[in-house]
């Protein structure tokens, strides 16, 4: 009998926290009592996006978008639209001068410029349902690789696609797999890094909560393409549910005999296996990941050798990012001509953004390359709250840096961040605005770096921590300008010099805004001010970094 | 292996392909100048002080390959410019004020710093506070002066295989730690020494050395050890002008091992608190009475002949033992067993080849240390060998391994084993069933360390275990604990450097040079002869072995060595 409403409700971590729990609950409670259970699907699904409006839920078919929900809420919501047909208006999601557009979730503004691939799924379907994802053509990309195509053919399909790491670095996809492919070994390793140690980052989380058969239909077909069998999903303990929900979807997929021993009748095997992270920064920097794999203290080490040559236990290793990984299958079956045709001439398909800081609409975000930072901050998110004066995005992470506001129509694709000096990084996004002091935030990021540089080499051990030394005196009055100069030279030197990924994109923060906001670090030198009121300088004391005497024993 | 063409400061050069470009700036003579790097280690890229400019970019050139197309300059002003910010670094990160520290004038980190011309500090030092850990015997580790290069943490795992000292926390927190995080006197540390050889600086130091002298004030004099048979090479650092010595380093250049040593081999000299005998002596009716040296040989010439026989150890060295046997004839014995229960069917280069090892009633770790570190760093290294202990007593190697039985369980150890492509024995003595069980194992390889020093030498000069009985008994060695009670009638002539409670009972001592003051040749356990060189001149009135028995046996000794 087909039901008369279906409920898609959120079950991303957000939502959870916010009680997502207890709305369900007393949704099924209230159903029953009103005896509309038989006629009411409901599916939780992984994150939605709009997360600061968390609970969310949204009905179907007239696709009601119910946010901030409670159990009153609840309990009108059954009596007015389930049972009556009559949705609450007043309930569902709009900006003040949208409310009236209507419920229809495609024409949100919040949605309107997205463009959903690796998202498409999240929010739509049961990630514990492996059925929900074979509904939606999951595991076709999988049979269409084994039965019809030679792993040659895949990493061509996947290189002309123009797909691009989206850890950070954005090294060409087809290219990675290929080198791999060419390694000489029969063992070889397919490694999906989910350790997302960004601060504030939730883009490959959700896509593991969300729609976690994807990622793993993306190992397989990397698996098949470079000739290995087994694979890794590196995710930080800190993500249960994401673990959980990945461990249910190998569990699912081996018993469908999509994995593990001679996929879809075919000789192809391909076993995977989920290793947890102690959720340290630089364990998700490929080589560290890998001793961190191997049971060994997570450090990076210098490369040449590469993992595609000398990786996992020293066996030719790729290593992929969880969003790249949930690109591929839509690659395989749509074709590369199509992932081509989005975004720009160097950066193909779509980006996923966790949008948070000073902006309206915060949560998780797909866009296509090109899309500028404009639309993505004003369109996208809703501009920024209580009237307040844009400053700034961040973006890229502690490893990235500033757009000001007169950068803000660059598109995002790879060249034009690397030309403003910031980078794509892993897709986190602050927004700034009048009140931030960009002292204090570059002072952030790299108290974050300091803490988290694994201390192996010594421009980013003992270097950040005198940069951070520097800017605690300049947020305290106590700064010099000779104080630029050495910040300037040892961000140089640093990003030079250091051995790994970590060291030479941390000082990016401070080179970023000692370019646009020069004036503010002059400011807060010769005039002792701060223009955003956030740094103090009346107990002017300079106390450096929380000094721990260090035992031995 | 490739050849391929790349520009080093401007010339074409061919080179290797495996090489990295510092092989190749030090094929050239070009200098470069590096700190965490220490040749036996695996080069890690640490310090940063060795990078060189390849078009535009900075590359740490020790572990960096070569590749195609470079184009590497080792002397740019970017070079300099980052190698002197990161050693600004390193002098800002801890306390590095020369002058209150031990290392200065030994220290590659203040060598650097003369050589970048450092005139002051850019960074503010005495920034934090560390510990000083005094809680070992033989070292001490000041963490203030620490660079975290890790070459300490390398060389006690790659090198010595002793796994004990490690790293704790990240970033600049990180410290340099033993076993858990315990006082290194408290751990599992074996007293190799080897990080106190190799730390760079003035944080792992060699307690009984320290403030003895500098390199540069040291005469430094390559030596075989003589503590075992192994015949670890060493460098022994004597104090220019004086006659002690400082400390004992492994030769790094050593075949046999590499720069590593083993408790006795470094520090037995440092803290020999055995009694020297100071002078010869001869016991009468009122005790004992000094004599000289011809009074010594006026006395033994009178006891040798017919009815004298001579017994001697392992301690002397091959130089010796001819001369006793040119004097004595075949009266010669050895005090101690010497015939191997088992011969050795494989050498030091098959036992770093093993993937399996049955050690049978020999504690490595006290006994034969280096052995021992030879063993340990493929168990507990990257090899993953196996380790199967066969012992009833105490025997410290049985807290790295699961496989321990008892020699009653001999068998079960042998079926464990049994896998194993390539498996040695090591043992030392054995009893009869055993000896019998393990010789029914052809699969085996069996790797024998002899009892003493030069048993292999007594072996080759034909001297056997035996007790045979004369008027007079002479004795040569340091091992004379069971001569009086064996031949309770004779007349018994020690030649030894020690005194022990049964000395008393000996009717003539003769007291002679010992350890550095003495030289030779002696066979090790691979039959390898191996040179002794002198070190130290004997302060005592003791005698040379060598020239009592030159004079005895009538020839002078230049015609005898
Ligand atoms: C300090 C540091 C942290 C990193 N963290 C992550 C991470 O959390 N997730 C990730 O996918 N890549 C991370 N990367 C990038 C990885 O090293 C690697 O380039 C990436 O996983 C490759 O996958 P992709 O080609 O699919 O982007 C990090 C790199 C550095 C230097
Ligand atoms: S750059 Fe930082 S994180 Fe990377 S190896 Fe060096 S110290 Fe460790
Ligand atoms: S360790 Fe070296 S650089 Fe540091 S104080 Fe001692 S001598 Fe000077
Ligand atoms: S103790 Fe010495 S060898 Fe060890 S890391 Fe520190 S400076 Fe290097």
């Amino acid at each position: 009998m087909a039901k008369k409403n279906t409920i898609l409700i959120c079950n991303g971590a957000a939502c959870i926290s916010s009680g997502e729990e207890r709305i369900k609950e007393k949704l099924i409670n209230k159903l029953s009592e009103k005896n509309l259970t038989e006629e009411v699907d409901i599916i939780e699904t992984g994150c939605m996006g709009p997360c600061q409006f968390g609970p969310l839920m949204i009905v179907y078919p007239e696709g009601s978008f119910y946010i901030k929900l409670n159990e009153d809420k609840i309990a009108r919501i059954v009596e007015e639209h389930l049972l009556k047909g009559r949705p609450v208006k007043e309930f569902t999601w709009a900006t003040p001068e949208s409310r009236r557009i209507g419920e229809e979730k495609k024409q949100l503004p919040f949605f309107e410029k997205q463009f959903k691939i690796v998202l498409s799924n999240c929010g739509r379907i049961d990630p514990d349902s492996i059925e929900e994802y074979i509904g939606t053509g999951g595991y076709e990309a999988l049979g269409k690789v084994i039965n019809e195509m030679t792993p040659e053919q895949v990493i061509d399909e996947i290189y002309k696609s123009g797909l691009r790491g989206r850890g950070g670095a954005g090294f060409p996809t087809g290219l990675k797999w290929k080198f791999a492919r060419e390694a000489s070994g029969n063992e070889k390793y397919v490694i999906c890094n989910g350790d997302e140690g960004d601060p504030g980052a939730f883009m490959d989380r959700s896509i593991c909560e969300g729609d976690p058969h994807a990622v793993i239909e993306g190992m397989e077909i990397a698996g098949y393409a470079i000739g290995a069998n087994q694979g890794y999903i590196y995710i930080r303990a800190e993500y249960p549910l994401a673990v959980k929900r990945l461990q249910n979807s190998i569990q699912q997929a081996k018993k469908y005999g999509l994995l593990g021993k001679n996929i879809f009748g075919s000789s192809f095997n391909f076993d995977i296996e989920i290793r947890m992270g102690a959720g340290a920064f630089v364990c998700g920097e490929e080589t560290a990941l890998i001793a961190s794999v191997e049971g060994k203290r997570g450090m990076p080490r210098p490369r040449p050798p590469f993992p595609a040559n000398h990786g996992l236990w020293d066996k030719p290793t790729i290593i992929n990012n969880v969003e790249t990984l949930a690109n591929i299958r839509h690659i395989i079956i749509k074709g590369s001509n199509w992932f081509n045709s989005i975004g720009t001439e160097k950066s193909k398909g779509t980006k996923v953004f966790a949008l948070s800081g000073k902006v309206n609409n915060t949560g998780l975000v797909e866009v296509p390359m090109g899309i500028t930072i404009k639309e993505l901050i004003f369109n996208i998110g809703g501009g920024i709250p209580n009237n307040k004066k844009f400053k700034a995005v961040q973006i890229g992470g502690p490893s990235g840096g500033c757009i000001p506001e007169n950068s803000i129509d660059v598109p995002v694709d790879y060249e034009s961040l690397t030309n403003l000096g910031v980078i794509m990084g892993s897709g986190g996004l602050i927004v700034l605005d009048e009140d931030n002091c960009m002292v204090n935030m570059a002072k952030f990021f790299l108290d974050f770096t300091v803490d988290e540089s694994c201390g192996q080499c010594i421009p980013c051990r003992a270097g950040l921590r005198q940069m951070y030394n520097i800017l605690n005196r300049i947020t305290r009055g106590k700064g010099e300008l000779e104080d630029i100069d050495r910040l300037e030279k040892l961000s140089n030197i640093i990003k030079k010099t250091s051995l790994c990924g970590l060291g030479q994109t941390a000082p990016n923060p401070i080179l970023t805004t000692l370019k646009t906001f020069r004036d503010e670090y002059i400011e807060h030198i010769v005039e002792k001010k701060c223009r955003a009121h956030v740094c103090r300088f009346e107990d002017a004391e300079v106390k450096d970094k929380d000094e721990k005497i260090l035992k031995v024993s | 292996m490739e050849r391929i063409k790349i520009k080093f400061n401007g010339n074409e050069v061919e080179v290797d392909s495996g090489k990295t470009i510092l092989d190749v700036a030090n094929e050239l003579g070009i200098h470069i100048p590096t700190l965490c790097n220490f040749e036996p280690l695996a080069p890690k890229g640490y310090c940063r002080m060795c990078v060189v400019e390849d078009r535009g970019a900075l590359k740490a050139s020790c572990v960096t390959p070569v590749a195609a197309g470079m184009e590497i300059q080792t002397d740019t002003p970017l070079v300099k410019e980052a190698r002197y910010i990161n050693l600004q670094l390193l002098f800002g990160e801890r306390n590095h004020y020369c002058m209150y520290c031990e290392s200065s004038g030994d220290c590659e980190l203040q060598d650097l710093g003369y050589e970048f011309g450092l005139d002051h500090f850019d960074f503010p030092p005495y920034e934090r506070k560390f510990l000083v850990d005094n809680s070992h015997k033989f070292l001490t580790i000041d963490h203030n002066r620490c660079i975290l290069c890790r070459r300490c943490i390398r060389a006690c795992s790659e090198l010595a295989g002793h796994f004990v000292l490690g790293e704790r926390d990240r970033g600049f927190n990180t410290m340099i730690i033993a076993d858990v995080d315990v006082p290194l006197g408290e751990s599992t540390c074996t007293s190799c020494g080897l990080c106190a050889q190799i730390c760079p600086t003035g944080t792992i130091k060699d307690k009984r050395a320290a403030y003895l002298g500098k390199e540069v004030q040291s005469d430094i004099i390559p030596s075989t050890c003589d503590i075992c048979p192994l015949g670890c090479g060493i460098n022994v650092y004597r104090r220019s002008g004086s006659n002690f010595i400082i400390k004992v380093y492994g030769d790094w250049d050593s075949p046999i091992n590499g720069g590593v040593l083993c408790k006795l081999g470094r520090y037995s000299v440092l803290y020999d608190e055995r009694k020297r005998l100071l002078a010869s002596k001869i016991r009468d009716d009122f005790g004992y009475r000094k004599i000289d040296f011809d009074g010594v040989l006026k006395i033994a010439r009178s006891r040798i002949g017919d009815d004298a026989v001579a017994y001697v150890d392992g301690s002397l060295y091959n130089e010796e033992l001819a001369l006793i046997k040119k004097v004595f004839g075949n009266n010669v014995y050895s005090i101690n067993p010497v015939e191997p229960p088992i011969p050795s069917s494989t050498d030091l280069s098959g036992l770093s080849k093993a993937e399996g090892y049955i050690v049978i009633g020999v504690d490595l770790n006290k006994d034969y240390g280096v052995v021992g570190s030879m063993i340990k760093r493929r168990v507990l290294g990257e090899e993953k060998a196996k380790l199967f202990v066969v012992d009833d007593g105490f025997n410290s190697l049985t807290s790295i391994t699961e496989n321990v039985f008892t020699f009653k369980d001999i068998e079960q150890a042998f079926d464990k084993a049994k896998g194993l492509k390539d498996v040695v024995v090591v043992f030392s003595a054995l009893s009869d069933t055993i000896r019998d069980t393990l010789t029914k194992r052809g699969e085996l390889k069996y790797l024998w360390l002899p009892f003493e020093t030069n048993t292999i030498g007594l072996i080759k000069n034909g001297i056997k275990y035996e007790m045979k009985s004369g008027k007079n008994v002479f004795f040569f060695g340091k091992d004379h604990k069971k001569i009086r009670e064996r031949f309770p009638e004779a007349f018994v002539i020690c030649a030894t450097p020690f005194e022990i409670e049964e000395t008393e009972k000996i009717d003539l001592l003769i007291a002679t040079k010992d350890g550095f003051e003495r030289e030779g040749t002696f066979y090790n356990l691979e039959g390898k002869s191996l040179k002794r060189n002198k070190a130290l001149e004997s302060e005592y009135n003791v005698i040379d072995v060598i020239d009592l028995l030159s004079e005895l046996s009538g020839k002078t000794k230049s015609e005898v060595i």
